[in-house]
């Protein structure tokens, strides 16, 4: 399973930082999505840079503590989940993911 | 018929241009309109609506509020604000007016762990009973920079023309 590169062809824009904010990677849909931004040239660079108040202090919150935010958006009819969550290493912690996906409007909701 | 196509076109690229010139944004379901300053942009998602200038550093911030009680969301706004901030030193909203649309504003200070801030906000009864909420927090030097741009967003807010 450690070979197999799934996340960069993944249906779902994805992009991960580390602690400071800095951008360690962004599969083919976040390049996609951020091309008008710099696309894969922003990786490297850090978020905090592209975040004007009051969203850099709240993402700098986020990733001091290591909170999982999630939110739904709505754009031009499309309706999308975001989702950023932090990530480990033998339970360290890392950075933050961001896994953003457009979804239908109705979701069904199974109660199991 | 060619010269009818024409025509057509012709008409369609210079109300497009004229669209592009007034810069204007409108917000039909709050029966508003607002001034996008020359050579900023806009993002539209459901009730929030961002401006931002070319360099991305400063963001004026538009909500849209169903009708509710006033003071709740100046209330929530002014916490959001201090539990997001240190040493919040923020005006009694005061009573406004703006293009007949009653309003309140507030303003103030704040700190970040790394500079110190300027607060902007104004909440506007719009035409078609909904809450506009517009806000600005930047740091001094960037409040500066675009202080006319940030006037004329604030002055242009007006009901939508018919």
């Amino acid at each position: 399973m450690q070979n197999i590169d799934w996340v960069k062809e993944f249906p779902a824009s994805i992009t991960v930082c580390d602690i400071e904010g800095v951008i360690l990677y962004m599969n083919d849909i976040a390049i996609e999505v951020f091309k008008d931004d710099g696309g894969v040239s922003l990786i490297g660079t850090n978020l905090l840079e592209c975040h004007p108040e009051p969203s850099r202090t709240k993402l700098k919150n986020m990733l001091k503590s290591g909170m999982t935010n999630t939110y739904s958006t709505l754009k031009n009819d499309k309706k999308k989940i975001i989702h950023q969550a932090p990530w480990f290493i033998n339970n360290e912690y890392k950075g933050f993911v961001e896994i953003a996906f457009e979804v239908p409007f109705e979701i069904p909701t199974f109660i199991r | 018929m060619r010269y009818i196509s024409l025509f057509l076109i012709l008409i369609f690229v210079f109300f497009s241009n004229k669209s592009y010139s007034q810069q204007t944004f409108i917000h039909k379901e709050a029966g508003v309109q607002l001034v996008i300053p020359p050579g900023w942009f806009y993002e539209s998602e459901d009730n929030n609506i961002t401006f931002y200038p070319e360099d991305k550093d400063l963001v004026v911030s538009i909500t849209i509020h169903e009708m509710n009680n006033v003071e709740s969301i100046i209330d929530s706004l002014i916490s959001d604000l201090t539990k997001l901030y240190t040493s919040v030193d923020l005006t009694n909203p005061k009573e406004d007016n703006i293009h007949g649309m009653k309003g309140w504003h507030f303003y103030g200070t704040a700190k970040n762990e790394e500079e110190d801030l300027m607060i902007q906000y104004g909440l506007y009864l719009t035409p078609l009973n909904k809450i506009l909420e517009l806000g600005v927090v930047a740091s001094g030097d960037i409040f500066e920079k675009y202080k006319k741009d940030i006037k004329s967003i604030q002055d242009g807010l007006k009901p939508l023309e018919k």
